[in-house]
């Protein structure tokens, strides 16, 4: 049986998706399916790859003929799974097989489960990397389920958010049951993914639909940001723009919310706020309360930058679309502070339940690399069930 | 005068010696040496490797003519060492000559330390995990002033009723200065080390005479254990028993093992670290008239303590049976009701629990990527305070 389905889409940079699954290949277990969606130019390499593997559990999607949006790569992906459950990763991410055994101890533990997710680890690619840069890790390592009200209220009041919701239950770095997807499909608009930002679309939906929530706080996978990949553009602003730029030109009809001022190109949070605001839109929610919080967001999204001439350019718009969206009132709640200190050492160790270490640890050349270092310091899945028991 | 000599005494593992000045010598730091006793059965290897290994910060002591016992050979050791502070490590270990930065911020700070003590890194080099092991990081870095009266319940009267003591300073992994050396080299016995146990009982002597004692938590060097380490019997039985015989053997001459007032034996089935350890603080205590109130009954906790930590039912059996002959003899079997262990609790899941539990990172060895103690203590230090910043005093960091 085929628990897992992990699905690898990717477009253009074969080699980032043929060291994950490479790696994931090496698990011995026989519950999981890793599943190629390939929308690149060149076909070859990954057709090389999957002959070289000759290993039934890849399956390789190779391109169409014409590349197609991110969005339709992922919705063509899942008719060609046969996993229980689906979960998805960029091709610079990572995640572990061994999810098919905490989803398998989460479902005697809680049988109605239908959305897991697990504590968020960074890796960034050595080509995309400053010099010493730190990450965190979660070091807690406890099964947990959450009310669907709260996470409610995290994905859609913005409710305890950064510069963006801390929902993390979705198919993309989350895992969802087959049932939960054909369901979703039903549901909303015969498709599986509609928004652009298919992440959030997929949050959204899963938090609407799912019986029953599970989180583990270990990480099982990495989000891995190499120079080509589009949370690069978190990290350089130029980067980010013409990354935006590019998925809206994919799907320029679809990607803004009306009555939502906010160019997608300002940062993330608007990038986000146009998803979870279409969603809404499309399907009659209609949530007050919310603003506050959201403008909040905003403002930490201008504090991420280190830059003092992004933050002011980025205070800026987000003053002027805040005005426009709800009013010079509105405008008084965004109060942004400059409050990046490169002078102050950053802090290693362990603080807050987290471990802050500097990335280059192990000196791990990928996400797959990183994620077999962090491996070595978290709690151990193979332990999880026997000390559920 | 440099402010640190680091003493490695060596016996039959060159090539861990060799590997452990090699990682001494990476460091740029100038203000250490490292006097390395090789007590070898044949010194050509050590000398050899010091014909073509210019580096004027070490220095070697060939073996003598006979073979030294080990507390033999740590004595001579001290002997040679020219350091304001001294600190001893094993050849397959690791120690970041940079602690002399810490030692001279804290000679600034308290004027009568004359201890230091510091967290240490544990690892097993690759030859030496027949079984699942952990590696662990400290990654605290607070620095504490030490209570004496504290420290001396703990170790002495093994207040915490654990298998080990705390001890926390002492020459082993720990730096003491030549001048309390020195004092307790003329209050106890004549000489630096007596114990055969030194580590142990460096800590008692230090514990009971030093001014100051001031403990920083950063780790600034690596407890590394090798399929030849006297601490690979931790991992296995077998090994233990044989590591003690020799152990018994080669310290003939020294401080008996086995006394008459203190009747568990290290050479004996059921016999375990934290009898050894034991054997030294009682020495220790009766030689030097140090109050022993609460011992016996502190000793029967940890006793039981060191029997349920056993991995399986046959071990814990076998201890239990040689901690009950050890408490029948023992004063005239005066304690011998307070070991009262309960029954065994099961397997218990052993060195697999990699995480981060009170402050110390645990991590799952084989998959580490590091093949030595100073690969590893480099790896480490991605994790911890940078040395620079613990000696400048830095409290402000941006998370």
């Amino acid at each position: 049986m085929t628990r897992l389905s992990i699905l690898i889409p990717t477009r253009n940079r074969q080699a980032f998706a043929i060291d994950a699954a490479r790696h994931m290949l090496k698990n011995p277990r026989n519950d999981f399916e890793v599943v190629i969606g390939d929308n690149s130019d060149d076909p070859a390499p990954l057709a090389a790859f999957a002959a070289e593997m000759a290993d039934p559990r890849l399956k390789l999607i190779p391109p169409e003929a014409a590349a197609l949006a991110m969005r339709d790569n992922w919705e063509r992906m899942i008719p060609q799974t046969r996993g229980e459950w689906v979960t998805i990763i960029g091709d610079d991410d990572y995640l572990d097989p061994d999810l098919a055994e905490v989803i398998r101890v989460a479902q005697r533990a809680v049988p109605k489960v239908e959305s897991l997710s697990w504590g968020r680890s960074y890796f960034t690619w050595p080509d995309a990397r400053a010099p010493r840069e730190i990450t965190t890790l979660p070091t807690r390592s406890h099964l947990r389920t959450l009310e669907k009200k709260d996470l409610m209220k995290r994905a859609f009041f913005w409710e305890e958010a950064t510069d963006r919701p801390t929902c993390p239950f979705g198919a993309y770095h989350g895992a969802v049951r087959r049932e939960l997807l054909e369901r979703t499909r039903e549901t909303f608009s015969g498709r599986y993914f509609e928004h652009a930002n298919c992440d959030y679309d997929s949050i959204c939906k899963t938090v609407m639909l799912a019986e029953a929530f599970v989180l583990w706080e270990r990480p099982m996978s990495v989000f891995g940001t190499c120079r080509a990949s589009n949370s690069m553009g978190l990290r350089d602003d130029a980067i980010g723009r013409e990354r935006v730029g590019a998925v809206l030109a994919e799907s320029a009809e679809s990607f803004e919310a009306e009555g939502f001022p906010f160019p997608p190109t300002l940062g993330i949070t608007a990038s986000v706020g146009h998803t979870i605001e279409s969603f809404k839109k499309k399907y009659g929610i209609e949530l007050s309360g919310w603003e506050e919080n959201f403008i909040r967001a905003c403002a930490k999204d201008c504090e991420t930058a280190a830059d003092r001439d992004l933050f002011a350019r980025r205070k800026a718009g987000y003053g002027m679309a805040i005005e426009a969206w709800k009013g010079p009132s509105a405008r008084k709640l965004f109060k942004p502070e400059y409050k990046y200190q490169p002078n102050v050492p950053r802090f290693l160790g362990h603080a807050d339940d987290k471990l802050y270490f500097d990335m280059d640890m192990g000196g791990a050349k990928s996400a797959a690399e990183f994620y077999g270092i962090i491996d070595s310091m978290l709690f151990p899945v193979h332990l999880l069930e026997g000390r559920l028991a | 005068m440099a402010t640190l000599t680091i003493c490695l005494p060596t016996r039959n593992r060159q090539a861990y010696c060799i590997e452990t000045i090699r990682a001494i010598a990476d460091s740029a730091s100038r203000d250490f040496e490292v006097v390395v006793a090789d007590n070898s059965d044949d010194g050509s290897v050590l000398a050899a490797f010091f014909v073509g290994f210019a580096d004027p910060r070490f220095r070697l002591i060939a073996p003598e003519g006979r073979v030294l016992s080990m507390v033999d050979n740590w004595e001579r050791t001290m002997a040679a060492a020219q350091g304001r502070w001294i600190a001893f490590i094993g050849d397959d270990d690791y120690c970041d000559p940079r602690v002399a930065e810490l030692i001279r911020r804290y000679e600034r700070m308290f004027p009568d330390v004359e201890a230091v003590g510091w967290n240490r890194m544990n690892f097993n080099w690759p030859d030496n995990r027949p079984r699942p092991t952990l590696a662990t990081i400290p990654l605290s870095f607070d620095t504490y002033v030490a209570k004496k009266s504290l420290l001396a319940d703990r170790l002495f009267r093994w207040s915490e009723g654990k298998r080990r003591p705390s001890a926390g300073f002492g020459a082993y992994h720990g730096a003491v200065k030549r001048s309390l050396m020195d004092r307790i080299r003329k209050k106890f016995g004549g000489r630096y080390f007596e114990h055969p146990m030194v580590d142990y009982e460096s800590s008692c002597k230090v514990i009971a005479e030093a001014k100051t004692l001031v403990h920083c938590q950063r780790p600034f060097s690596v407890l590394g254990a090798c399929a030849a380490s006297n601490s690979a019997g931790a991992l296995s039985r077998k090994t233990m028993m044989e590591r003690a015989k020799i152990f018994e053997e080669e310290t003939k001459d020294n401080i008996a093992l086995d006394r008459s007032d203190f009747p568990f034996t290290l050479v004996d089935q059921g016999s375990s670290i934290c009898v050894g350890v034991a054997a030294t603080t009682w020495w220790f205590c009766r030689t030097y008239g140090i109050d022993l109130t609460g011992f016996p009954e502190n000793f029967a906790k940890a006793a039981i303590h060191e029997c349920m930590s056993s991995p399986d039912i046959e071990e814990y059996e076998v201890k239990v049976a040689g901690f009950r002959r050890g408490f029948a003899a023992w004063d005239g079997g005066r304690w011998k009701d307070l070991f009262a262990p309960p029954p065994f609790a099961g397997n218990r899941i052993l060195n697999e629990t990699s995480g981060v539990l009170n402050d110390i990172m645990y991590l799952a060895e084989a998959k580490v990527p590091a093949r030595t103690p100073y690969e590893f203590y480099r790896f480490g230090e991605h994790a911890i305070i940078a040395v620079d910043h613990l000696v400048a005093g830095t409290r402000t960091f941006a998370r």
